[in-house]
C-alpha cells in the first residue's frame, strides 16, 4: 500500500478577489482558457508527472468542483490503490474538524496519508496556471535528502514584493524568508508549491498546530518553524509560465496569453503535455453568415454571429448578430444578445447580456460582468 | 420505463463510399466535426437508460473497437449487461444487406442472455435524435409482434420486438428461408407485424453522395440541425481532449462548423472542419469537410471536396470537385499537385 509519493490538493479557498465569480463555486472550478477549469492544470500535471493518488481537500461550496472532477478518470485517476480522494471537513467524536488553514486542512486529514504511508507529500493549489513535472522536483528533493523543497521562480526584483521571498545560500538552502517584503533581499518567489519528507511533515504539524497562537498555515507557521529548526530546506527553481489567477486582472491576464503568447508562455497546443478536462458533450461549434473572428479561441458548444476580437469564448457561448466581443473572456453558457458591444470584461458563467448594452473596461481595469452587476436577470 | 436490449448492425459495408468505406465500416465513418455515424443510435440508446447493447460487426472492426472502447461515454462498462462486441463468423450465405439471422444465431447467447423482455434492432449508418422509449411504447400498445420503424416510404432499419420473438425468428429462420428482418417485414410467416411511422429528421447514409448531401443540409438547415444536435439531448460521441479552435489575425469563417484542437489561418466558407485541422494562410475552404488531423497548407483552394483523415495537402494545391460528385480525398494521402 505504501506509495512513493501523494499529492494534497488545496482546493478549499473561497477565492474572494474573484468577486462574483466564486459566489457559488470554488476558486479552482472558475473556468479558464475556453475549455477547462483552473484545477485540470494541477491534476494534468499530477497525470504527467506520473503520480496516481490525490487528496482533493474541499471545503468552499464544493459542488461545481466535485461534480467536475468525479472520479477523476479524466485525469486517470480512477483507479484501485490510490486515485482521487475527496477530502471534506467532517467531525469525529472529540472535535469538529473545518479546515482553518492550509496546515489544519492537512492535519485534519493525516489519517488519510497514514493509510497510504507515503516517503513525500507533495502540497497543491487548485489555483495555478502551469505545466510543471513534480517528478523532477522529487528527484531533486530526494537526492539533497531535505525534509522540505520549496519550488520557486526568480522573477523580476520590482514585482518580488507581491510573493512570499526565499533567501537561499549558493546551494538553495533556505536560510530566511520574507512574506511580501517591501524591500525584498532575494527574487526566489515561492509558488506555494511544496514536497515534504512525509515524517517530518507529521513531527512539525502537531508541534505547530498545537501552540496557541497558530496561524494553521504553511507560510506563517510550518515553514518558519523548520527554517528556524534548522531542517533542510530547499528551494527547487522552476522555469516555465506559472501565474496564480486570484484576482480578475490576472484571471483575465492568463487568459490573454493564450492569445499573445510571450517568450515564456503556456503552449496548451503541445501534444506531449495535454491538459485533460472533463468530457461535456457539447455540440462543434458553428459560426454564422454574419460573424468575423479575429486572433481568438473558440470553443465547443459555441454559436457565433458577431463580431469577435482577441477574445476566448467559451463552451456553449452564444455571440449574437451585431453584437461585439473584444479583449474579453467570455465563460461557458454565457449569452452576448443583439448590438451588445464589451471591451476588457470577463463574462461570468450562464450570463445573459441584454440587448445592446455596452460596457467597456481599460486593460488596468477589467470589468466583471455577472448575473450581479446587470441586475439579476439570469440564462436558464 | 421500459428496459431493452440494443442491437447494432455495424455489419454493412458499401461500394458506393469509394475507398472511404475501405478499412472501415460504414459505421465508424466519422460524421460532423466530432462523431462517428454509429454514435446516433447508441445516443438514442443511452437516452433511453438502454443499459445492454450488442454491437455486430464485420471484417476489421479496428475502427469502431477504438471508438467504443468499453463503452463508458455511452454508460455501458458496467457490471451487469454493458456493451458487448460481436466479432464477425463466416456465413454461407451469397450477401448480407444488412444483419443476417444466421449471424445472430452464431452470437444467439446476446439474446439468451440479456435480462431484459424487449429488443430494438437498429443499423449503424442513421443520423437521427429519436425517441426509442416512445417508439417502444408504440410497438408495445399495438399488441403486435414486431415492428418495423417507416418514415413514409422509407425503411428505417429500426425493428423492435420482444427478445422471445427474435430468438424464435432467428431459430427458425432456415425453415421459414428468411434471410433477414426485412424479410420477415416483407413477407411475414410466423409473427404479426405493426409499422410505426415516424416525422422527425431521420436520414440514411449509404453513399458519399448521401454523406456530403446530409452533411450540407445540416450544416445549412438550422432548425433540422437543432433537433438533430439537441443542447438537452446530445449525441454522445467519445471523447477527444484538444485545446479550443484557434483562429488566427487572417482568417475568415463564415457558415461553418470547426471543432477543437483546429488552428485555422486561412479562409472557411459553408463547410465542416473536424477537429485537429490545421489550415494555412492565404488558403480557401468552401463547401469542403475536411476530418481530423488534416493539414491544409498555404495558399490552397478546396471547393466540393472532402478530405478524410491524416491527409496533407501542400501549398499552393488546388482541388476541386461538383456539388453532385464531391472529390474524396483518402485517408493519409500527402497531395502534391491540383485534382478536380
Amino acid at each position: 500500500m505504501a506509495k512513493e509519493i501523494v499529492a494534497m490538493l488545496l482546493a478549499g479557498g473561497q477565492g474572494t478577489r474573484l468577486y462574483d465569480l466564486t459566489d457559488t463555486n470554488a476558486k479552482p472550478a472558475v473556468s479558464f482558457g475556453g475549455h477547462y477549469k483552473i484545477i485540470d492544470f494541477s491534476l494534468s500535471n499530477c497525470l504527467h508527472s506520473q503520480i496516481n493518488t490525490v487528496g482533493i481537500l474541499t471545503q468552499y461550496e464544493p459542488f461545481e468542483l466535485t461534480r467536475h472532477v468525479g472520479n477523476g478518470a479524466a485525469w486517470e485517476l480512477d483507479i484501485q490503490n490510490g486515485g482521487l480522494s475527496i477530502l471534506s471537513p467532517y467531525q469525529n467524536s472529540a472535535q469538529q474538524f473545518f479546515y482553518k488553514g492550509t496546515a489544519h486542512a492537512i492535519y485534519a486529514n493525516m489519517h488519510f496519508l497514514d493509510y497510504y504511508h507515503p516517503k513525500h507529500v507533495l502540497i497543491l493549489s487548485g489555483d495555478h496556471i502551469y505545466k510543471m513535472d513534480y517528478m523532477k522536483m522529487l528527484v531533486e528533493h530526494e537526492k539533497r535528502d531535505a525534509d522540505l523543497s520549496i519550488a520557486v521562480m526568480d522573477v523580476p526584483l520590482k514585482e518580488a514584493s507581491r510573493f512570499g521571498v526565499m533567501i537561499t545560500n549558493d546551494q538553495y538552502e533556505i536560510v530566511d524568508f520574507e512574506e511580501k517584503p517591501e524591500n525584498p533581499k532575494s527574487t526566489l518567489a515561492s509558488m506555494g508549491i511544496y514536497i515534504f519528507k512525509y515524517s517530518s511533515l507529521k513531527q512539525f504539524l502537531k508541534s505547530e498546530l498545537e501552540k496557541e497562537d497558530t496561524n494553521y498555515d504553511f507560510g506563517q507557521d510550518i515553514i518558519p518553524a523548520m527554517v528556524h529548526a534548522n531542517k533542510k530546506v530547499y528551494a527547487h527553481v522552476f522555469e516555465g509560465y506559472w501565474k496564480d489567477v486570484g484576482t480578475i486582472q490576472s484571471l483575465w491576464q492568463s487568459n490573454m496569453d493564450l492569445i499573445e503568447p510571450g517568450a515564456n508562455h503556456l503552449d496548451l497546443e503541445d501534444n506531449l503535455w495535454k491538459i485533460y478536462s472533463k468530457s461535456v458533450n457539447a455540440r462543434p461549434a458553428y459560426i454564422g453568415d454574419t460573424a468575423t473572428i479575429v486572433d481568438s479561441l473558440i470553443d465547443e458548444g459555441t454559436s457565433i454571429e458577431g463580431l469577435v476580437v482577441k477574445s476566448v469564448i467559451s463552451l456553449n457561448v452564444t455571440i449574437e448578430e451585431g453584437a461585439k466581443v473584444s479583449n474579453s473572456v467570455v465563460l461557458p453558457g454565457a449569452v452576448i444578445e443583439e448590438d451588445v458591444e464589451i471591451d476588457y470584461a470577463i463574462v461570468d458563467e450562464h450570463v445573459v447580456v441584454p440587448h445592446g448594452t455596452v460596457i467597456k473596461g481599460t486593460p488596468d481595469n477589467i470589468q466583471l460582468i455577472s448575473k450581479k452587476s446587470l441586475g439579476g436577470k439570469h440564462h436558464a | 420505463m421500459h428496459k431493452f436490449l440494443l442491437v447494432i448492425d455495424a455489419t454493412t459495408r458499401s461500394q458506393q463510399f469509394k475507398q472511404m468505406n475501405e478499412r472501415r465500416p460504414i459505421a465508424a465513418i466519422p460524421f460532423f466535426a466530432k462523431y462517428k455515424l454509429v454514435d446516433f443510435g447508441l445516443s438514442s440508446g443511452y437516452h433511453a437508460e438502454c443499459d445492454n447493447v450488442g454491437v455486430f460487426t464485420k471484417d476489421s472492426a479496428r475502427s469502431l473497437r477504438d471508438h467504443l472502447g468499453g463503452g463508458k461515454f455511452w454508460n455501458l462498462d458496467r457490471n451487469r449487461g454493458g456493451l458487448f462486441i460481436l466479432p464477425s463468423s463466416l456465413l454461407d450465405i451469397p450477401y448480407e444487406p444488412m444483419i443476417a439471422y444466421q449471424r445472430l444465431r452464431d452470437h444467439i447467447e446476446l439474446l439468451h442472455k440479456s435480462y431484459h423482455h424487449y429488443v430494438i434492432v437498429v443499423n449503424g449508418y442513421a443520423v437521427h435524435n429519436l425517441d426509442f422509449q416512445k417508439l417502444l411504447n408504440i410497438h408495445i400498445e399495438s399488441g403486435l409482434d414486431l415492428s418495423v420503424v417507416k418514415k413514409g416510404q422509407l425503411n428505417t432499419g429500426i425493428y423492435i420486438s420482444t427478445i422471445e420473438v427474435l430468438q424464435k425468428l432467428t431459430l427458425s429462420a432456415p425453415k421459414t428461408g428468411d434471410l433477414n428482418l426485412a424479410d420477415t417485414v416483407l413477407n411475414p410467416k410466423e409473427v404479426t407485424v405493426n409499422t410505426i411511422q415516424i416525422y422527425k429528421p431521420f436520414y440514411l447514409i449509404e453513399s458519399l453522395k448521401d454523406y456530403y448531401h446530409v452533411s450540407m443540409e445540416l450544416l445549412n438547415n438550422v432548425k433540422t440541425r437543432n433537433e438533430i444536435f439537441k443542447v438537452d439531448r446530445p449525441i454522445i460521441t467519445k471523447e477527444h481532449q484538444t485545446f479550443p479552435a484557434h483562429i488566427c489575425e487572417h482568417a475568415i469563417i463564415k457558415h461553418s462548423i470547426i471543432e477543437t484542437g483546429s488552428v485555422i489561418h486561412g479562409n472557411i466558407e459553408r463547410s465542416i472542419l473536424f477537429h485537429k485541422v490545421n489550415v494555412g494562410e492565404g488558403s480557401l475552404i468552401e463547401d469542403s469537410i475536411v476530418f481530423t488531423n488534416s493539414r491544409v497548407g498555404e495558399n490552397v483552394t478546396l471547393k466540393f471536396v472532402v478530405v478524410d483523415k491524416d491527409v496533407t495537402i501542400d501549398d499552393g494545391v488546388t482541388l476541386t470537385g461538383t456539388k453532385t460528385e464531391p472529390l474524396y480525398i483518402p485517408k493519409k494521402s500527402h497531395i502534391k499537385g491540383n485534382l478536380s
